[in-house]
């Protein structure tokens, strides 16, 4: 190679420094030895010996290999895009009808996402803005003028256990059928809240929903003592509507 | 010629001699001198402008109000800032100087075209510290690791391309036949990365995909990152370390080649395992959970390699700032991976997602793992680069002590802590069947970890500020003239 090296290059530069180069030097100049001296003292490139690869690991690899073949079996969810939990079985199971809902149990967390804001935790509300529902007239008498309350929302000028409240109830329509049942049965039903009346069925809701259908504006006073009479706090079912079952008020 | 002291040696006499070797090996250097010396420079900036923004965000875990009137350090921004100063700005930088350099010379080849290199690097610092401002000033994407605003990702990509084809040329011009387990180990991540770079930014910055498979896209990448970028580049520098300081070859060619196909198949589905809880179908959560288990393959590979190859050198080892270095972290590459495995089952990640534990797990792999085997790289490159010895060993023992104690001290508080974290975080109360601790009292249990979390980060920094003294000193000292050269080691008489 250094042969044919054009002679333009400066393979011999004046100053006597050691040009690059690819071949070797033999490194017998002092100077370059010391340029480097990093180098000089370096060991070997590295490079690979050929020790075979312990048997244990092969044990090792088969077991895990094992494991995870066991391990995909039983958490695969079978590879279905619509399977999310992995102690599941894919295959459904057997049909045993419509899940029975605790309705105090959904009527207290409808009431605490809902309600409770403004008519608090104890149901006492606030006084002179928010009515009690707790031992309240309201409350104990017919369910059909509550669910309209909660429907469409109430207005004006409101009596409650004898005392005025002023302000405007929201509507809270959105709620669907169950939800209002199971949350008026939780204020009508549950011990704390004081009330001890009557459930409320679902039925009852949407006959109710149905019946006031297009309606967009809050209720009044006036106006649902013209339907239900006034408020009087005492309210049983009508004969042969009686609820098979007493709610169990521990639940 | 000396004796041989290889298989391989002794069986291809006519391989190349010695001194040859070495007039090859000091072109190499000569050609990699200004691109190895730019890109040390830079990851060391940024690695002090990381841990700047460690130690304020880390502060900021106990002493909530520290820099709080500040927009631009508050916490959210300070944390991300952090991460991606040591990932994009050092991770990057160090491993940009240390495996083209390896590379180049496992190929005996004198590198052309190193302006290619340059211009991407360049352009890479220059993104990244658009990046950084960008999330100091609020810019950022919110999405783990992705973090830095859109409008500079593409000039990153960009950047990366270049100096991805760059290595891939320098494989290129290789004038060796046998290719060195370091070689497939660089090659694959400077492939790897600019296309998990690129899809990560497609699918979820500039064309984001839809739901669950953002998440996905997200974890896959982030996960690789440190997989399919850190690893290779750090397990294929102790490959290249290890056995040329100590003069040894590497154990096993076999059980390299397990190491490395094991790797490229199993780490790519291992990201998953973050989403575990999520509402991600089963069968991907249990693939990357089965996965990030058979990661054990590689790792124990990897470990018993490099451990029989050191077996019976602990005292030179322990004389060699480079060997200190890469070791303490391939043994930490084997705990954190194992460790990591484990955290990948979902009755453990149960309790580590969402703690400090998780926290702990990132720096024993970034930092007492890559970035440990960094440091031995660069101890062992530059005084090759600049023909300069370290000034100093009594700052690279500092480095050592510091940075080696801090960071154990460091992982294994925040693991104790976030443990307790999780325990608490789980607890049921069995009358009430609610939570058993108020998630306040959770946090606040966890301050006394946060602040010995600082005390062991003022530690590493110290490590770091001797490190920077030690670099700089060397870059601007000039060697006198005639004096003799010897290598600078940490014990002395060895």
């Amino acid at each position: 190679m250094s042969d044919k090296l054009p002679q333009d290059k400066k393979q011999y530069p004046p100053t006597g420094e050691p040009r690059e180069t690819f071949e070797g030097h033999g490194f017998d100049d002092d100077r370059l030895q010391r340029v480097h001296a990093q180098l000089m003292r370096e060991k070997e490139e590295p490079s690979e010996s050929f020790s075979p690869t312990p048997l244990f690991l092969v044990f090792v690899f088969m077991i895990l290999a094992f494991w995870a073949g066991v391990y995909m079996v039983w958490y695969g969810g079978e590879f279905s895009a619509f399977h999310y939990d992995e102690t599941k079985s894919a295959v459904v199971a057997e049909d045993t009808g419509p899940r029975e809902i605790d309705m105090m149990a959904l009527g207290r967390r409808v009431y605490a996402q809902n309600c409770q804001v403004c008519h608090q935790a104890s149901g006492d509300g606030q006084r002179g803005v928010y009515p009690p529902v707790a031992r309240a007239d309201w409350v104990q008498d017919n369910p059909e003028r509550l669910i309209k309350v909660v429907l469409h929302g109430l207005e004006g000028r409101v009596e409650v256990n004898g005392n005025a409240y002023n302000n405007a109830m929201q509507a809270f329509g959105r709620l669907n059928d169950q939800q209002v049942a199971a949350v008026l049965t939780y204020i009508r039903t549950d011990p704390d809240f004081g009330n001890d009346s009557y459930p409320v069925r679902e039925e009852l809701v949407a006959e109710v929903r149905s019946e006031y259908d297009g309606r967009r504006n809050a209720w009044t006073q006036p106006e649902l003592e013209d339907i239900h009479g006034p408020v009087t706090g005492e309210w049983s079912p009508p004969e042969g509507e009686e609820p098979e079952e007493e709610p169990d008020p521990a639940s | 010629m000396s004796f041989p002291s290889t298989l391989t040696e002794a069986m291809s006499p006519t391989a190349e001699p010695k001194s040859d070797l070495w007039a090859k090996l000091s072109e190499v250097d000569r050609s990699m001198k200004v691109l190895g010396v730019f890109f040390v420079v830079c990851a060391l900036l940024w690695l002090m402008a990381g841990t700047v923004f460690a130690l304020v965000a880390s502060i900021k875990m106990h002493n909530v109000d520290f820099l709080g009137d500040s927009e631009a350090w508050t916490w959210g921004r300070v944390r991300s800032a952090h991460l991606n100063a040591m990932i994009y700005g050092w991770a990057f930088n160090v491993s940009f100087a240390v495996a083209p350099w390896i590379m180049a010379r496992l190929c005996r080849t004198r590198v052309r075209f190193t302006n290619i290199f340059l211009f991407g690097g360049i352009f890479w610092n220059i993104g990244v510290t658009i990046g950084i401002y960008g999330i100091l000033a609020g810019h950022k994407v919110g999405v783990e690791w992705l973090e830095f605003p859109a409008y500079v990702t593409p000039v990153l990509a960009l950047a990366f391309a270049f100096i991805g084809v760059w290595v891939i040329l320098l494989f290129r011009w290789r004038q060796t036949g046998h290719v060195y387990v370091s070689q497939w180990y660089f090659l694959a991540a400077f492939f790897w990365l600019p296309w998990l770079y690129a899809m990560a930014q497609i699918m979820i910055v500039h064309e984001p995909a839809r739901g669950v498979v953002q998440a996905l896209t997200n974890w896959w990448f982030a996960h690789n990152v440190l997989g399919l970028w850190l690893t290779p580049i750090a397990v294929g520098a102790a490959y290249y370390l290890i056995p040329k300081v100590l003069g040894r070859p590497i154990y096993s060619y076999y059980l390299s080649v397990i190491g490395f196909w094991a790797l490229a198949l199993f780490y790519n589905w291992a990201g998953v395992h973050h989403l575990i809880g999520g509402p991600v179908p089963a069968w991907v959560i249990s693939a990357g959970t089965v996965a990030s288990v058979m990661m054990v393959i590689p790792v124990i590979v990897v470990a018993i390699n490099h451990h029989m190859t050191v077996v019976g050198l602990h005292r030179e080892g322990w004389a060699s700032p480079t060997i200190r270095f890469v070791v303490f972290g391939a043994i930490n590459y084997t705990a954190v991976s194992l460790l990591g495995s484990a955290m990948a089952l979902r009755s453990v990640n149960e309790i580590t997602h969402f703690t400090h534990f998780t926290v702990s797990h990132s720096h024993h792999g970034v930092y007492s793992f890559f970035t440990m085997i960094m440091f031995g790289g660069i101890y062992y490159m530059l005084p090759r680069l600049l023909n300069r010895e370290w000034p100093s060993a009594m700052l690279i023992s500092l480095h050592w002590w510091t940075t080696a104690v801090g960071v154990t001290l460091m992982v294994i508080v925040l693991a104790i802590g976030g443990f307790i974290q999780g325990m608490q975080l789980n607890a049921i109360d069995p009358e009430t069947e609610t939570a058993a601790f108020e998630f306040l009292d959770v946090m606040r249990g966890t301050i006394p970890y946060m602040v010995m979390r600082s005390m062991t980060g003022v530690l590493i920094t110290i490590g770091h500020v001797a490190f920077f003294i030690n670099i700089v000193w060397m870059l601007f000292r000039r060697p006198a003239e005639g004096s003799d050269s010897r290598p600078t080691l940490l014990t002395p008489g060895s």
